[in-house]
């Protein structure tokens, strides 16, 4: 019976279709049915669903999207282009003169360009107290049997400490005594690399290395630190480590290749800005704090006053005299690039005494090294172009992102 | 690309919907205007176009354009229904005069309406898919995602339902 429809609507195969013809033949209620099927089928498709409209808007609105569509992704695009231009010319113009900018307070301490008026300040605060009074003070608070050991005691005592020799320990006479450390000689760029590079060389004559590289390192105002000789029957080799002031770093590397036949080369920097500027923030810390000590001590009303101030003012002089070597040393290891050169004679073998395991574990701690480098490579790489491909891979999320609506 | 991927991408580029708009309008228009009323077919017409060429991508193919078209203005139709916070309307009919059993019958309009109305959903939209959109058994299951079987069965038994309600109002009135 449910095939009645299905047999009205002609959706029945052959078969089905005859079955149904039987039995409407056979029996009349089905007729009925079948009538009475036909009869609401007309009715139901006497739907009034009025006249269409719109068709023309919908062409206009269509179009519209089409022309958006279309100009918002070439706006993507060139919105795409425009930026990585500018991100370009920023990575090229911009970010150089960023680095090259004028030296924030704590380089300038570190440059000097501040030394000078702290250390006037300073020679004109120590001239204010002069030798009798101290020898007065040392006198009332020591117990010492005359006055002149003790005068001796606490000049000895001061000595002892290094106070930047702002008292001679001998003439007890004042001094000046720089706050900042000594100026670079160069000019500085705003960031502190530590140079170093190896090479190694094989050369014919292995006796006359020594020399020529010592030779080297004078004319280039570096010196040699380290020096060692093997010259044997089989096998020979030499080892030299040279100080080079960095802006001679390159040449100098240039002229010890030049020695012989190189073996390998390899140079790295390591960027000591932020400990530099570390410490020469603390050197800074220290040396305003030991200005205001000496304020006190100008103004200190009684004995016992000064020599609590002058207590404090000795501690403050040594840390301060660390963070100044420990900038002097930061700054000597910026100006002065190391370079460990090794040379091996023509006819000796290239690595001497190295078991094949040894070799092979040079091999592959030098091989991760490179993976290392290179990788570090590819992020840097990445991050510096990053105003270019950024936007590229944005305008295409977007674009995607826009085609799967 | 897969090989489904490559075959959308071809049909979507095929497919051009200004022509499909001048093809198919009417026919989904006159969908749309069953299902939301004369006033609102326009737009839920228009907003059909405008989302199939915006997910030209998407199809695939495998069906034809309009069944595709009619899945997307099937639910335009219900986003409108649901903003205007609304069940589905019933079709407004015309009286005709019905001849085709020998016997001449006329169905009064709001019997018909009131009957439909008394079917249940999937009875309902089986029966505006068949008898007043048009669309054949196979249509029907593609559109719905029911097995065409199932789209026979509830058909017949809404027209059952529908015939015992109208015969019911008529022996009442």
């Amino acid at each position: 019976m449910e095939n009645l429809k299905s047999f009205l609507d002609n959706e029945l195969d052959l078969a089905a279709k005859t079955e149904v013809e039987a039995q409407l033949r056979n029996e009349p209620d089905l007729e009925v049915m079948a009538a009475d099927f036909k009869m609401l089928s007309a009715n139901l498709q006497s739907v009034d669903t009025g006249t269409p409209y719109g068709l023309d808007k919908l062409e206009l609105s269509l179009n519209k999207e089409k022309a958006v569509s279309k100009s918002s992704r070439n706006s993507i695009w060139k919105w795409s282009a425009l930026s990585s231009a500018l991100g370009l010319l920023m990575v090229v113009f911009v970010a150089p003169k960023m680095m090259s900018k004028g030296p924030t307070r704590s380089e300038s301490i570190y440059k000097g360009s501040i030394a000078p008026q702290s250390d006037a300040e300073m020679s004109k605060t120590e001239a204010a107290a002069p030798a009798s009074e101290l020898d007065q003070l040392t006198s009332q608070v020591t117990p010492m049997n005359d006055t002149t050991s003790a005068r001796d005691g606490f000049v000895e005592s001061r000595a002892k400490l290094n106070l930047g020799g702002r008292i001679n320990a001998d003439t007890g006479q004042s001094q000046s005594m720089p706050v900042a450390p000594v100026p670079f000689s160069g000019e500085p760029k705003g960031i502190y690399l530590e140079k170093s590079g190896e090479v190694s060389v094989k050369v014919d004559d292995l006796m006359r290395v020594i020399d020529e590289v010592t030779g080297i390192a004078k004319s280039f105002d570096g010196f040699v630190t380290n020096s060692n000789l093997q010259n044997q029957e089989q096998a020979g080799t030499a080892y030299v480590t040279l100080r080079i002031p960095t802006k001679n770093y390159a040449a100098a590397m240039n002229r010890i290749q030049k020695m012989g036949e190189v073996l390998s080369v390899s140079s790295a920097s390591a960027d000591i800005t932020s400990e530099t500027i570390d410490n020469t923030s603390r050197m800074e810390t220290w040396a305003i704090e030991e200005q205001r000590l000496i304020d006190e001590l100008k103004n200190a009303k009684n004995t016992k006053e000064r020599l609590t101030v002058r207590r404090q003012l000795m501690e403050i002089r040594a840390n301060l005299e660390a963070y100044r070597a420990e900038v002097k040393s930061l700054r000597d290891r910026a100006q002065y690039s190391t370079i460990n050169a090794s040379f091996v004679r023509g006819d000796a073998p290239i690595q001497v005494g190295r078991s094949w395991s040894q070799r092979t574990f040079q091999d592959a701690k030098e091989g991760l090294g490179s993976m290392g480098q290179f990788v570090g490579a590819i992020g840097i790489y990445g991050l510096v172009f990053s105003p270019i491909w950024l936007p590229l891979l944005i305008g295409f999320v977007l674009i995607r992102r826009k085609g799967r609506v | 690309m897969t090989l489904l991927g490559q075959k959308a991408a071809t049909m979507a580029d095929k497919l051009d919907i200004t022509k499909l708009a001048r093809q198919h309008y009417d026919q989904v228009f006159r969908f749309c205007s069953v299902r939301v009323g004369y006033h609102h077919a326009g737009d839920a017409a228009q907003e059909t176009f405008l989302t199939a060429q915006r997910s030209l991508s998407k199809f695939r193919g495998e069906s034809q354009p309009l069944t595709w078209l009619i899945g997307i203005a099937l639910n335009e139709c219900r986003k409108i229904n649901r903003n205007l916070k609304r069940e589905e309307p019933l079709p407004e009919f015309r009286e005709i005069e019905y001849s085709g059993g020998g016997e001449s019958r006329i169905v009064d309009r709001e019997i018909l309406r009131n009957a439909l109305a008394g079917l249940s959903i999937e009875h309902r939209e089986v029966v505006t898919f068949h008898e007043i959109d048009g669309f054949t058994y196979d249509e029907i299951a593609q559109i719905t995602g029911v097995p065409v079987g199932t789209v026979k069965s509830r058909l017949y038994h809404a027209f059952v339902n529908l015939r015992k309600q109208i015969t019911t109002s008529a022996e009442v009135n």
